[in-house]
């Protein structure tokens, strides 16, 4: 009897020990023991090809050895891992090819240098969106709107704005001539610019000439752009204005503190964003409170599908507590954080970390398809306005921007003229 | 004595337990990754990922082998651990990256299809089609396609890296099938014909993009001028902004039992068409007998129904138009049928391995004298069929051109429901076997 009790015992802690085992792969992780997996013990099933690496791993073996034609084993291992990120749908969580890798630790050594532009997508290459005073581009005579379609000796047509930063970039004095499209020029211009590390001024104020309206600018959101955004807004209250136009367009984002302590001058002590981290955890920040410039005429926001995070922050507060119409196209939708993996093979993982909600709750990430085409996500505007691709687009002139002159005459609308 | 005993048994119980842990890890590990690779302690995550965050390791890390089941694995528990998300359906993840092998192998006949497109495709095979009633080839730029071949087996190095060019490899959308009294054949879709735009999206193309770069060597060179070039660039802009991918495209003409569609498409002489058209599902029969003429298409019930059909018994004439993607096991079952046993060809790959023979096992005792009737619609595994009998001297060709493109293509199913096709070997005709 009492064997048969220490012999039952023994074989409880044994099975527990097996189960142990059998679920460290889950402690390790953090996750609760798989229920699956306990299944399909139970059933006999270990080897039957089912779980995802048996499945990755036996197609990877069907195509390898059955394709018609030979195949290179890296190259379809890498497209097999940038498919398996692409599943998860999240366009920020990607793997990434250790060429990016090796430019990422150049990044990150910070002995990288700009022409101090910012490019967007162009069929023939990239587009020059902004050229940012004083900067090395500005002073050899890059101009917004024109058409870089040759790096050096690179044909930069049909690339990703990213591939071709990175051989726009280069070491700080080096030079990179570029050979430019610009309307109204029967030839290509050739640019030589001698790259520098690039400070540029990321939130500038002024009037829009012929009107009362107030025109600010915000490039980007660095450390720096608070103070330079406070002076712009003093500068544009200075002249009395009938209404503020902030333009976020183009604005690829950068620190939430800085986006924070915007919002203040407009929102006082409310929740800006909520930050929900893998397993629920909620990091809330809120704006200041008593730094409100007190401002109460109508205020308008641009932003384009190249406004993203900290600007669709910015721009969503704003249209939350009703401080701000919104005029333009739909952002982008990014309102996540990464973090960047670096693998022993030099390849790198980007992955979506952490997710940002608005006070309205809103979920504004961009969702696309398998293809990378845009489905859903950003902020919409109260009022769609699309450029007028016919004219050469020149932001902060009524006559050549659709988008502002949209944003004046609602300001207008609202003093009643 | 007794205090011996008591210690052997305590150590033995002790071991036990630690067995029983090691076996139990094992056993998860074996079912996670599967058998044939290492499997231990080795398996965690920094296996792969560096020990320091930022830089990068030491380089001699960088040409560490690692397995590929272990290298996915890997990546699997990263993004578990890491992703915002909780990863619901893991299965999926391996889906993702089978459907990323698939694509990366930028082939006209190998595509993966998701659970929708898969079942489309396997009612297509048995007659029944979906959307407006067509059947679509990807059609890529075949130089360009070389060169990417070229590039991806590393023979061409440098060379091939500064001439290959990743955006003339859009594929163009090409009809190769209409199903008679099918929305398209009512349209006046007909086979040939390119599907250019689809509910006001551009099926974005590589012509136009190596149209855009004439244009800019014209310009380069002076032949016109900037306001020519900004206008044409302003054209293509639009169709840059708002377009769809050739798969969407094929989706979208395949997929569907209801609801309209605006079409655009293209004749090869260069005319356009347009209309909007209704889907709806219509069927295409396997066998059609006219006289002494017999449509045949090789769906899955082909066999069975050739075998229950009564045919001439000495001349046949067999019509193979209008069949581009028949079921390869129903075509090799019809040879069974039609023609006397022998081999038939051979389908072998560009890479080591046997080739492999199409031959008739048992195959009819009372051949018939076949003629056929093919044309550039006759392909895929009707153009294998017509190539094997008129090769082994078995049948002539009544009427049309046979054609040298012969894939060989096999379906691979996944868990979900979805799969591939993947191109597997190309025929060759008896007189090239020997």
């Amino acid at each position: 009897m009492k064997i048969a009790l220490k012999l039952g015992l023994f074989l409880f802690v044994v099975s527990l020990a097996f189960s142990m085992g059998f679920v460290w792969r889950d402690v390790r992780l953090g996750v609760s023991p798989s229920k699956q997996a306990f299944q399909r013990l139970l059933a006999g099933k270990i080897d039957d090809g089912v779980t995802p690496t048996q499945l990755f791993r036996d197609n990877y073996n069907v195509i390898l050895s059955q394709f018609h034609r030979p195949i290179d084993q890296t190259n379809l291992r890498t497209s097999g891992m940038e498919g398996l990120f692409a599943s998860l749908g999240d366009p920020h969580t990607v793997f990434m090819e250790r060429q990016e890798a090796e430019n990422f630790s150049i990044e990150t050594r910070g002995n990288y240098a700009g022409i101090g532009a910012r490019l967007g997508p162009d069929p023939l290459g990239a587009q020059v969106s902004t050229v940012f005073e004083n900067g090395p581009a500005f002073k050899a005579g890059l101009k917004p709107g024109d058409v870089v379609t040759r790096v050096d000796k690179t044909d930069i047509a049909g690339m990703s704005i990213d591939e071709t930063v990175n051989f726009v970039r280069g070491k700080e004095n080096s030079k990179v001539t570029l050979r430019v499209l610009r309307e109204g020029e029967p030839q290509p211009l050739r640019i030589t610019i001698t790259r520098a590390v690039v400070i540029v001024p990321t939130a500038e104020g002024t009037m829009i000439e012929g009107t009362s309206v107030g025109y600010i600018t915000v490039s980007q959101f660095a450390e720096t752009t608070v103070a330079q955004f406070d002076e712009a807004l003093r500068e544009v209250l200075r002249n009395d204005p009938d209404g503020i136009v902030i333009d976020m367009r183009g604005n690829p984002g950068g620190l939430l503190e800085t986006a924070v302590a915007m919002l203040s001058n407009f929102v006082d002590g409310k929740p800006v964003v909520s930050m929900l981290q893998k397993g629920g955890r909620r990091e809330q920040s809120a704006t200041y409170r008593g730094r409100t410039i007190g401002y109460t005429g109508p205020i308008v926001v641009l932003i384009d599908e190249s406004s993203a995070s900290a600007s669709e922050i910015f721009a969503g507060v704003m249209r939350d507590y009703k401080k701000a119409t919104l005029v333009g196209v739909h952002s982008y939708g990014k309102a996540s954080v990464q973090t960047v993996i670096l693998l022993k093979d030099l390849n790198q993982a980007k992955v979506t970390v952490a997710r940002y909600y608005l006070p309205s709750g809103e979920n504004i990430s961009r969702v696309v398809d398998e293809d990378g085409m845009y489905v859903s996500g950003g902020i919409k505007p109260h009022f769609v306005v699309e450029l007028d691709r016919n004219v050469v687009w020149e932001p902060g002139k009524p006559e050549k921007d659709a988008q502002l002159a949209a944003a004046i005459n609602l300001i207008k609308q609202k003093r009643g003229d | 004595m007794q205090d011996t005993k008591r210690s052997l048994i305590a150590t033995g119980g002790v071991l036990a337990v630690i067995a029983a842990t090691v076996l139990g890890a094992s056993l998860r590990n074996r079912m996670e990754i599967g058998p044939g690779i290492a499997v231990g302690g080795s398996i965690t995550l920094d296996g792969l990922v560096t020990s320091t965050s930022g830089i990068p390791g030491a380089a001699e890390n960088a040409d560490v082998p690692i397995s590929e089941s272990t290298y996915f694995y890997q990546l699997t528990l990263l993004l578990e651990k890491e992703f915002v998300d909780p990863i619901e359906d893991d299965q999926a993840l391996a889906i993702g990256a089978v459907r990323g092998m698939v694509n990366s192998l930028a082939d006209s006949n190998s595509a993966f299809l998701k659970p929708e497109q898969m079942a489309a495709m396997k009612e297509r095979r048995n007659g029944t089609f979906q959307g407006i009633g067509v059947e679509v080839k990807l059609q890529f730029d075949e130089a360009e396609l070389r060169k990417l071949q070229n590039q991806s087996i590393g023979s061409a190095g440098a060379d091939s890296d500064a001439n290959f060019d990743p955006v003339l490899l859009i594929p163009t959308v090409v009809v190769t099938t209409v199903v008679p009294g099918s929305p398209a054949e009512i349209a006046g879709i007909l086979v040939g014909d390119r599907i250019m735009r689809v509910n006001g999206k551009w099926a974005l193309s590589s012509e136009e993009v190596a149209m855009i770069r004439d244009l800019r060597g014209q310009f380069d060179a002076g032949k016109i001028t900037a306001e020519q070039l900004q206008r044409t660039t302003n054209d293509f802009r639009e169709k840059f902004e708002s377009n769809i991918s050739p798969a969407r495209v094929a989706d979208e003409v395949l997929i569907g039992k209801d609801g309209d569609i605006d079409l655009e498409w293209r004749r090869p002489d260069a005319r356009d068409y347009k209309a909007t058209l209704t889907k709806r599902v219509s069927e295409l029969r396997a066998l059609r007998k006219s006289g002494d003429s017999v449509r045949l298409r090789f769906f899955t019930g082909t066999p069975d129904i050739l075998r229950d059909t009564k045919l001439p018994k000495e001349t046949l004439l067999l019509d193979l138009r209008q069949s581009t993607s028949g079921d390869y096991e129903a075509m090799r079952e019809c040879l069974e049928i039609l023609a006397p046993k022998g081999e038939y060809g051979t389908i072998r790959r560009e890479q080591a391995g046997a080739p492999r023979k199409l031959t008739v096992k048992d195959g009819t005792d009372q051949p018939r004298k076949i003629r056929l009737i093919v044309d550039g619609s006759t392909q895929g595994a009707a153009a294998i069929f017509a190539m094997a009998l008129v090769s082994a001297g078995v049948a002539q060709v009544e009427s049309g051109e046979l054609s040298t493109d012969l894939p060989w293509i096999e379906v691979f199913d996944l868990t979900d429901g979805s799969g591939y096709t993947l191109r597997t070997g190309t025929f060759f005709p008896k007189e090239a076997t020997k």
